[in-house]
C-alpha cells in the first residue's frame, strides 16, 4: 500500500525527560489533527541529525499510527457491504455492495504442475 | 475542658482554661491574634456566651458571662512547614509541639497534655504532597483526637494538598511481552476524626498512570523465495499520573530486533495534567494515557488493545481528594478547589 502524506503536530516538548508529545494523522483525514490522540515519543527514537533525517524519522514513527487510524475509521452506513464472493456470475452482484477483504494469512495458492 | 454554659462562673475557672494574664486582668483576654493564614483570631469564636453563638470580645466591654461555653483554641502549625513536604499527620504535629495556643501572647499558656473538649484548628498554608504507594495514603491526615475535641481544618490560599500520581506501566518487550500494569494514584486529605473544613486552597486527588502497550514479534518473508525473518517491536510505556509527586512515564524496553522498532516511554506526569502514553514500535502497541484530572475519572487508560501483541497493561486506579472514616462527607466551606472523588467509611493511611 502506498503510504499517504502524514501530518504531525508537536503539542509539547519536554527537554528534561527528552520527549515530545505529538499528534499524527494523514493529510486527507476527515477530521482535524487536534481530534486525534496524542502520543509521547522519546528523543532517542527520533533522528535529529538533519532536517531530512528528522522528517524521515517522524514519518517513520507516524506511519504505523496513521495506518491504524485509517483501518479504524468508521464505515459509513451507506457503505456497509456483504462479505464473500460465492459465484462468478456477475448478475448476482448487480446493485449489491460487496466487501472484499485482504487475506493476511500468507497462504499461497497450491499450483499443480 | 469547656467552661460551663450557665450559672456562676469564677475567674479561677477562666484562667484554668486560658492561662493567667502576664499583666492585668480579664481585659487581657480581648485578643486579636494572627497565626498562619488566620488573622484577627479572638480567644474563642462563634460558640461562646449564654447563647453559645458569639466570640469572646476583642474590644469594648468584656463580662464573665462572655466566657460561657468558651474553649481553649489550639492552632496546629501546617503553615510554616515549608512547601513540598509529604505525608503529614496533624495529631503528630500537635504531639511534637507544633501548635499555637490562642491567647498565649497574653498569658504564655503552653499546650495542655490533651485536647479534651478543646477546639483544634489545623491550619494548612503550604504545599503538601502524598507519596507513591497505596491508594489510601494521604498527604495530610487529621489523626485521632481526644474525646470532645472540636476539630476544624482551615486551608489558606497557599494551602495545597495533593495525592501522588501513579507511575505508568512499562511497555512490553519486543518478544511478545505484555505491557505492565500502571500504579495507582494516592490521596490528598484523610479524615480520621469528625471535622469541618474551610478550604480556600486546593485539595486534589492523585491520579493513576496509563497501562503499558504490548510488544510484538512477527515473522516476515514467509514465502518460498526468501528465508523467514523474525522482527520484534516493543510497546510504548504508559503516561505518568498527575499529582505530587507526579508519576513517572512507563519505560519502553529498547530491545527491538529485525525490522522492528523501539517504542517510546510514556510522558512523565505533572501536577495537574493528563500525560500521554508512549508510541509503540512499528508492530507494538501504544501505552495508555494517564487519567484525566477531574472529579469523576476512576483510573488511567489501559494500554492499547491489540490482540497481536503480548497484551496490554491496565491503567492505575485514581486516589481520592478526601478519604473519611466517617459515614458521610465532611462539611466544606470556602471558595477553594476540590478535584477528585470523596470516599466515606474508609480508613485513610
Amino acid at each position: 500500500m502506498i503510504s499517504p502524506n502524514i501530518l504531525f503536530k508537536v503539542i509539547r516538548n519536554d527537554p528534561i525527560n527528552k520527549s515530545i508529545v505529538v499528534k499524527f494523522c494523514r493529510e486527507n483525514a476527515q477530521k482535524s489533527i487536534d481530534e486525534y490522540k496524542s502520543v509521547n515519543i522519546s528523543y532517542r527514537n527520533i533522528d535529529f541529525s538533519s532536517p531530512k533525517a528528522f522528517e524521515d524519522s517522524m514519518r517513520s514513527r507516524g506511519n504505523p499510527l496513521v495506518m491504524k487510524q485509517l483501518i479504524n475509521e468508521p464505515i459509513l452506513d451507506q457503505n456497509k457491504g456483504v462479505s464473500g464472493i460465492f459465484s462468478t456470475n456477475i448478475d448476482d452482484y448487480i446493485g449489491k455492495i460487496v466487501c472484499t477483504t485482504s487475506d493476511t494469512s500468507g497462504s499461497l495458492n497450491k499450483v499443480t504442475l | 475542658m469547656a467552661l460551663q454554659s450557665s450559672g456562676t462562673i469564677k475567674y479561677s475557672e477562666i484562667i484554668a482554661e486560658f492561662g493567667t494574664p502576664i499583666s492585668g486582668g480579664i481585659g487581657e483576654f480581648r485578643v486579636s491574634e494572627s497565626v498562619g493564614s488566620l488573622s484577627n483570631l479572638p480567644l474563642d469564636a462563634d460558640t461562646c456566651g449564654p447563647s453559645a453563638n458569639a466570640d469572646i470580645p476583642q474590644t469594648g466591654p468584656i463580662k464573665f458571662s462572655d466566657f460561657y461555653n468558651a474553649r481553649l483554641n489550639h492552632v496546629v502549625d501546617l503553615h510554616s512547614i515549608g512547601n513540598n513536604t509529604t505525608r503529614q499527620d496533624a495529631k503528630l504535629r500537635w504531639n511534637s509541639g507544633n501548635v499555637h495556643i490562642v491567647g498565649s501572647s497574653k498569658t504564655g499558656k503552653t499546650p495542655p497534655p490533651d485536647t479534651i473538649d478543646d477546639k483544634v484548628i489545623i491550619n494548612v498554608n503550604a504545599t503538601i504532597g502524598s507519596d507513591k504507594g497505596a491508594q489510601r495514603n494521604c498527604a495530610l491526615r487529621t489523626g485521632v483526637w481526644d474525646s470532645g475535641t472540636s476539630l476544624k481544618i482551615e486551608i489558606g490560599t497557599s494551602g495545597k494538598l495533593y495525592g501522588g500520581g501513579g507511575d505508568g506501566g512499562s511497555g512490553g518487550s519486543a518478544n511478545n511481552g505484555r505491557g505492565g500494569d500502571a500504579k495507582t494514584g494516592t490521596s490528598a486529605l484523610g479524615i480520621q476524626y469528625p471535622c469541618t473544613i474551610n478550604n480556600l486552597g486546593v485539595i486534589q486527588s492523585g491520579y493513576g498512570g496509563g497501562g503499558g502497550g504490548g510488544g510484538r514479534e512477527q515473522q516476515t518473508n514467509t514465502g518460498k523465495k526468501s528465508p523467514p525473518a523474525n522482527n520484534g517491536a516493543s510497546g510504548g510505556g504508559g503516561g505518568g499520573g498527575a499529582g505530587l509527586p507526579a508519576g513517572n512515564g512507563g519505560v519502553s524496553p529498547q530491545n527491538a530486533f529485525g525490522g522492528g522498532t523501539n517504542g517510546s516511554d510514556g510522558e512523565a506526569g505533572s501536577l495537574s495534567g493528563q500525560a500521554s502514553g508512549g508510541l509503540g514500535g512499528n508492530y507494538g502497541a501504544d501505552g495508555g494515557d494517564s487519567s484525566l484530572v477531574n472529579n469523576s475519572a476512576t483510573k488511567g487508560d489501559d494500554g492499547e488493545v491489540d490482540t497481536n501483541t503480548g497484551g496490554h497493561g491496565t491503567g492505575g486506579d485514581n486516589g481520592f481528594a478526601i478519604i473519611t472514616n466517617q459515614g458521610s462527607s465532611p462539611s466544606v466551606t470556602g471558595g477553594g478547589t476540590i478535584t477528585g472523588r470523596t470516599i466515606t467509611n474508609t480508613a485513610p493511611t
